[in-house]
């Protein structure tokens, strides 16, 4: 077995453990031999121990299994998402966020939020339906509108297009959020991020999604460790690069757009493990893509543990705390590479 | 027993048309035009998510819980928690949301949970019956957040952010009725409408031309905001006699001091929760230009009875009533 089959298996079984330890540890003490119990009484449906009290089985199986799957599936995606924008638009500040979709998102959901849409259609997924929607459109938006003023579809005409309509959009839900009152502190907290109180539905929507997404960004791994070398040597090479550029900015943004979409806004996580899996593993897609995957989800499930234990009963903003905790992790490994010559 | 019921949101003023798709149809063609075709490696990719949409309907059991005596209640709505008060079951309360916190009458030493993002984990460790939750927590996911409550049997209720007098009429009863006193109330409901036609018998004998103009600021700092018709104020100060400067626009609104200025009112109104907020109004540069200003009619209005849809709102009615009329209505209440 090669190192690198070695290393995905030791990260796997380590996420898994990080998985459990995190239904294990919350706000209210359920010791670790119940929490085994309940978890393998939900998924095998063998009796477990009467003796548990019923709450205590509904905050581990109903409030934080969904919770903690969600944000490893989050974090997952996220990274990917990451990993492979920042490769196809050859460039280490390139992420889903910079191009705007994040912001598409977040007027899609906050219109539905301040216009009270989702009063009117309770009982559906109207706001990450939403967010969804309007991410999809902010990327088909943002290449239509770089392939107008660019027809070879340049990296930095994408990138400061990007930026242009992220500015723009945002400034329009400032412009709404202004305008509304009640709707202000929804929009804020919904643009935090958070996992709690999801339910089991967007874990069961976006684990297939996620899982999805990534096969399909794995079967271009080739084509990927290619584009980083540049436009012109790929064509020369044989990868039809507007379409495989095309296919895999959307296929990203997908993949951002549906998870925002139903945890909000979490940032940083996107740009910071693509990097750090680089620095540890070297850029082949063959290692990005999979380890980004479990660093990404295991990161943010931790992430999530921090902000829902550290000052209860209050939780602190999960995308503040993935920025706090990631920054140094990051700066220590990016400097610390750098200064071993690589 | 209901587990689950959504109060007014479908009797609520709002109705949904959908356009006929095809009128979509020629604006799909023409901005999809130019967009890559599905590339046939991704087929088996939209095949597998096809299967998730399916599957996401999956739901887990139901379980029943033990019966006991006395009545577990945690309200994550100040509005609920207002009106529990009122129907005097504010000691079944184990929780509360950090707004119904400070509200009156409200025992010390219950759990506090944040409104919108509340520890769920604890919620459930306290084992209640009852959960009134703001509608505002729900909006803010779009779902039904509190499911696993109510998959473990307890009931739990939605409670809109009301804006009318007849909003809050319905949440009284509607309230009531959870908690198993539907007596209590119609009964306070009966009480508010008492006082309110006591005072609109009074009021409809002040003639037309002295129904002075208002300006009621719900928030101030680096901007101002109030409110147009369609909120329970606009309603509280017009059955008190006065003439909300703003009731040409609609619901909360953010205003501008020239709006104000333009508008000179002869009663100004704060219900902002700060000691110093009617003098702070006084010393605004440029507003003794207001007749209010000028005549020192600028008054605090109490925050807790005006600032929760509850039946508190007609303490602050009566008080708002002595403010603009104090001869009707001086040594007149009990």
């Amino acid at each position: 077995m090669s190192n690198r089959s070695v290393f995905l298996l030791i990260s796997a079984a380590a996420s898994l453990v990080i998985i459990i330890a995190a239904v294990a540890i919350g706000s209210v003490a359920v010791s670790p031999i119940e929490t085994i119990s309940i978890l393998v009484s939900r998924f095998t449906g063998i009796q477990m121990d009467p003796e548990i009290p019923g709450y205590r089985i509904a905050i581990v199986a109903d409030l934080r299994l969904p919770r903690v799957l969600l944000a490893f599936i989050a974090g997952a995606a996220l990274s990917v998402s990451g990993a492979v924008m920042q490769s196809v638009l050859k460039n280490p500040l390139a992420s889903s966020f910079t191009l705007g979709v994040s912001s598409g998102a977040s007027l899609g959901a906050g219109s539905v939020i301040l216009f009270g849409l989702s009063g009117a259609l309770h009982g559906m997924l109207t706001v990450p339906a939403a967010g969804f929607a309007a991410s999809v459109l902010t990327v088909f938006l943002l290449l239509r509108f770089s392939r107008a003023i660019d027809p070879s579809l340049r990296n930095n005409t994408i990138i400061l297009s990007g930026m242009i309509l992220s500015l723009f959009l945002n400034a329009i839900l400032t412009l709404f959020s202004v305008l509304s009152t009640d709707g202000l502190k929804n929009i804020l907290s919904w643009q935090l991020g958070s996992f709690a109180l999801r339910g089991m539905t967007p874990v069961y929507l976006l684990l297939p999604l996620t899982a999805a997404g990534t096969l399909a960004i794995f079967r271009y791994r080739r084509e990927l460790d290619i584009l980083t070398f540049g436009g012109d040597e790929a064509a020369a090479l044989g990868v039809p690069v507007r379409k495989t550029k095309n296919t895999l900015v959307i296929l990203a943004s997908v993949l951002t757009g549906c998870t925002i979409a139903f945890t909000g806004v979490i940032g940083f996580v996107d740009l910071a493990i693509p990097h750090i899996v680089r620095r540890l593993w070297g850029p082949s897609h063959r290692t990005l893509i999979p380890f980004s995957f479990l660093f990404g989800g295991s990161f943010m499930v931790l992430a999530d543990l921090f902000c829902r234990t550290v000052y209860p009963p209050a939780e602190l903003p999960v995308g503040a705390v993935t920025a706090l905790m990631g920054a140094p992790v990051f700066a220590h490994i990016y400097l610390s590479s750098r200064r071993s010559g690589a | 027993m209901s587990i689950l019921r959504i109060p007014h949101v479908f009797n609520s003023h709002i109705s949904l048309v959908l356009p006929p798709l095809h009128r979509y149809s020629g604006f799909m063609n023409r901005s999809c035009r130019g967009f890559p075709a599905i590339p046939v490696r991704l087929i088996p990719v939209l095949a597998v998510l096809a299967a998730a949409v399916l599957m996401a309907g999956c739901s887990p059991r139901k379980e029943s819980r033990t019966v006991r005596d006395t009545l577990r209640i945690v309200s994550l709505s100040p509005a609920a928690t207002s009106i529990l008060h009122d129907l005097s079951l504010t000691e079944s309360l184990v929780g509360i949301d950090r707004w119904s916190a400070p509200l009156q009458g409200v025992p010390d030493g219950l759990a506090v949970f944040d409104m919108i993002n509340p520890d769920a984990e604890r919620v459930m460790a306290l084992e209640p019956d009852i959960i009134f939750v703001s509608s505002m927590t729900r909006d803010a996911t779009g779902r039904d957040p509190f499911k696993p409550f109510s998959e473990r049997g307890m009931a739990v209720h939605y409670i809109p952010v009301s804006d009318s007098l007849d909003a809050i009429r319905r949440d009284v009863r509607f309230i009531a009725e959870a908690c198993g006193v539907p007596e209590s109330g119609e009964s306070l409901v009966g009480a508010m409408d008492a006082t309110l036609r006591r005072i609109s018998r009074i009021v409809a004998t002040i003639p037309e031309d002295k129904r002075k103009r208002v300006y009621f600021e719900i928030g101030a700092g680096s901007k101002l905001y109030s409110f147009g018709s369609g909120v329970y104020l606009d309603e509280l100060v017009c059955a008190a006699g006065g003439k909300n400067i703003f009731a040409g626009e609609y619901g909360w609104i953010a205003v501008h001091a020239e709006q104000i200025l333009a508008r000179d009112p002869e009663i100004i109104l704060t219900n902002v929760p700060d000691a110093g907020a009617a003098a702070e109004i006084v010393s605004r540069p440029g507003w003794d230009a207001l007749k209010a200003v000028r005549e020192r009619h600028v008054y605090a209005i109490d925050h807790g009875a005006s600032s929760q849809p509850a039946p508190s709102v007609i303490r602050a009615l009566e008080e708002i009533a002595r403010i603009l009329h104090p001869d009707v209505f001086t040594g007149e209440e009990k």
